[in-house]
C-alpha cells in the first residue's frame, strides 16, 4: 500500500488536533490541550480506486519567537496549512510557515484548511483568497467540531499527494 | 540569591544529559537576534512615547537617552528597559543543590555542573570549621560522575565529604580515583584521570545505599564501603528526609523523594517508563513497577526533576533529534517528555522541570517544546518547564 506522510501546520490552538481526530476517529473535545512534539496518525482513503495510507503528522503549533523544527518535515508528501478562522494573525503564520517549508525543503502539494467556521470569524473569505490567490490553492472552511468540509479536506489532500 | 532559607533552596547546576554542550555559531547568533529584537522593539517603544503628534521627536536623542550615548548613560538607559532574560538551558551535566534552613548542604549527582556547584559552596563556607558536604548519587554513568575530580572542595584537607550511593556509583569513583579504598588497580590507574586519592586532600566516607532485605551486608563486602543503608529507610539530615528509591535504567539507578518541614522535592534523573509492545516482557514490568515507585513518591510534591530526553516520536524511531533519521531509543534508559507531563499532571505535582536534555537538541527546538510547556501549564494550572541551568528554587 502507498503511504503518503503529510504535515500539518499552523499557529498553536488552530485545532490540527482537533482535524485528525475528527478524520481518524468521529470524535471532537472542547477542552483544548496543546500537543507535544508530535502526534502521528493514521487514516486508509480511496484515490482514483487505490488505498492510500495518509501518515497525518500533527506537530504542535508554531510559536510567536520559534517555530516547527524543519527536520520534522523531512520525507512529507503533503502539507496541511490550518488556519483559525476566529484569529487573523494564524493566517500569517500559515503563510510564514509556508514559505519557511518552500526554503527549506522546496515547495509541496498544499491544502489550507481554515477552521472553525462553527464561530463567528474575524477573517473573511477575501482574506483567504488574497493569501491563496493561484488557481491550484485550494482552501476549505472547516469544523473539526462539525465535522463540517473534514473529510473533503483530506481527501483532497490525498489526490493532491496522488496525483 | 542572599537572602534567608525557609525550608530548602534547589539550584540547578546541570540538565544537560548524557553529555556536556556547547552553543553553536548558528544556535548563538539565533539567541542574539531574540535578545536583538526584544532590545529594539523597546526602544523603539520608548521613542514612540517620546515624539509629539507631527511625528517629530520632543526632544533630542540626548534628552532621550539622559546624556551623551556613551557607555554609563547606555547602560543607565539599558536598565530602564524591561528585558527578558533568554532561556538558557545550560551545558553541564547533571547537578543538583540543595541548602537547607538548618544549614546542610546536599548535592546529588556530580556530572560537569559539580565543579561551579562546589565553587559555591566553598564560597560559602569560607573559613567556617564544620565542612560537611553530603554527595547522593544516582548511577555510575559519566555524565553524573564526571565533575568529581575537577571540583575544588575535594581538594581542602579541611572538608568533609560523604557519599551515599549505590555500590555502582562508589565503585565509580573508587575505581580511578582510590578515594574510599586507598587503592587503585595497576590496570586503570592513570588512564581515565591523572588524579587519585593521594592528590586530593579532602577526607571522602562512602554509605552504600542497598536492598539489604535481598542484598544483605558481608563482611567479605568491598572495603570501598564505610556504612550501609538499607534503600527502604530514610536518610535524616537534620530536619531533611531524603528518601531513595530504585528507578528504571540499564544501571542500577536511585531516585531521591527530599522532604523538609512537609515541602517536597523529588529528583528522578535516568528512568525509562518503557514503551515496549510485550507487556510480560521482564524489562517491561520492571519499568513499570519503577514508574509505580516514582509515582508514589512524587504524588503532591511541590517540585519533580525528571527525566524526559525524548519526544515520543523520536523514542520509537520515527523520528531523529536534530536529524531526519530516527534510532529507536527504547532501553536507553530514558522518558519521553509526553510522559512526564501526563504523569505530573496525574500526580498533582506542583512545578515539573523536565531535564537530561539530549545533547542533539538544538537550542530553538529547546524553546519551541518549551513554550508549549508555557501553554500548558497555563491550561493546568501547574507548571511545566524544560528544566534550566541557573534555576534556583526557594521551597
Amino acid at each position: 500500500m502507498i503511504k503518503k506522510k503529510i504535515v500539518m501546520l499552523g499557529s498553536w490552538g488552530v485545532g490540527k488536533t482537533s482535524l485528525v481526530r475528527q478524520f481518524v476517529e468521529n470524535v471532537f473535545e472542547d477542552k483544548y490541550l496543546s500537543t507535544l512534539g508530535v502526534k502521528v496518525d493514521t487514516k486508509q482513503v480511496q484515490v482514483d480506486g487505490k488505498e492510500i495510507k495518509l501518515m497525518l503528522w500533527d506537530i504542535a503549533g508554531a510559536e510567536d519567537n520559534f517555530s516547527v523544527p524543519m527536520n520534522y518535515l523531512k520525507g512529507a508528501a503533503g502539507c496541511l496549512l490550518v488556519v483559525d478562522g476566529t484569529r487573523k494573525e494564524s493566517l500569517q503564520t500559515a503563510l510564514e510557515l509556508k514559505t519557511l517549508v518552500e526554503k527549506e525543503i522546496g515547495a509541496l502539494p498544499f491544502v489550507v484548511a481554515a477552521n472553525k467556521s462553527d464561530l463567528q470569524w474575524q477573517l473573511s473569505n477575501a482574506d483567504l483568497e488574497d493569501a491563496f490567490p493561484k488557481p491550484t490553492d485550494r482552501w476549505f472552511s472547516t469544523s473539526a467540531k462539525t465535522g463540517q468540509n473534514v473529510e473533503a479536506l483530506f481527501q483532497e489532500m490525498a489526490e493532491r499527494v496522488n496525483a | 540569591m542572599g537572602q534567608e532559607i525557609e525550608n530548602m533552596r534547589i539550584h540547578f547546576y546541570g540538565v544537560q544529559g548524557s553529555g556536556s554542550i556547547f552553543p553553536s555559531k548558528e544556535e548563538r547568533a539565533a539567541a542574539r537576534l531574540q535578545s536583538d529584537l526584544q532590545l529594539l522593539e523597546q526602544v523603539f517603544k520608548r521613542l514612540q512615547d517620546e515624539h509629539s503628534e507631527d511625528g517629530q521627536l520632543k526632544g533630542s536623542i540626548r534628552d532621550v537617552l539622559g546624556g551623551e550615548p556613551e557607555r554609563n548613560s547606555l547602560t543607565k538607559f539599558r536598565e530602564q528597559l524591561e528585558l527578558v532574560e533568554p532561556r538558557v538551558y545550560g551545558g553541564w551535566t547533571t547537578c543538583f543543590r540543595i541548602e537547607t534552613a538548618d544549614d546542610y548542604d546536599i548535592v546529588i549527582d556530580c556530572g560537569s555542573g559539580f565543579r561551579i556547584c562546589a565553587e559555591d559552596i566553598m564560597q560559602k563556607w569560607g573559613e567556617k570549621e564544620e565542612r560537611h558536604l553530603y554527595i547522593f548519587g544516582s548511577h555510575a554513568h559519566f555524565d553524573h560522575t564526571e565533575g568529581f575530580d575537577q571540583a575544588a572542595i575535594c581538594f581542602d584537607p579541611r572538608n568533609h565529604i560523604h557519599i551515599l550511593a549505590n555500590h555502582q556509583y562508589l565503585q565509580a569513583l573508587d575505581q580511578n580515583l582510590g578515594i574510599f579504598s586507598h587503592h587503585i588497580d595497576m590496570e586503570v590507574g592513570g588512564i581515565q584521570t591523572p588524579l587519585h586519592y593521594e592528590l586530593m586532600p579532602a577526607n571522602f566516607d562512602s554509605t552504600e545505599i542497598r536492598d539489604l532485605e535481598r542484598y544483605p551486608a558481608s563482611a567479605e563486602d568491598d572495603p570501598m564501603v564505610g556504612t550501609f543503608h538499607h534503600i527502604n529507610e530514610p536518610i535524616v539530615l537534620g530536619d531533611t528526609t531524603i528518601q531513595p528509591f530504585e528507578v528504571f535504567h540499564p544501571d542500577p539507578c536511585l531516585g531521591f523523594r527530599i522532604e523538609h518541614n512537609g515541602k517536597v522535592f523529588v529528583y528522578c534523573t535516568d528512568h525509562e517508563l518503557r514503551k515496549g509492545d510485550d507487556e510480560d516482557h521482564p524489562l517491561q514490568i520492571a519499568s513499570r513497577e519503577a514508574e509505580q515507585r516514582v509515582i508514589e513518591h512524587a504524588t503532591d510534591a511541590d517540585v519533580l526533576y525528571r527525566d524526559g530526553q525524548f519526544l515520543e516520536i523520536e523514542y520509537h524511531g520515527h523520528q531523529g533529534i536534530n536529524s531526519p533519521i530516527g534510532v529507536s531509543r527504547k532501553d536507553w534508559g530514558h522518558s519521553c517528555i509526553e510522559d512526564v507531563v501526563a504523569m505530573a499532571e496525574r500526580c498533582r505535582v506542583k512545578q515539573t522541570y523536565i531535564g537530561h536534555h539530549d545533547p542533539n537538541r538544538t537550542w530553538s527546538e529547546r524553546n519551541w517544546i518549551d513554550e508549549t510547556l508555557v501553554r500548558r501549564s497555563e491550561q493546568s494550572g501547574r507548571l511545566f518547564e524544560m528544566a534550566k541551568a541557573e534555576t534556583v528554587i526557594d521551597l
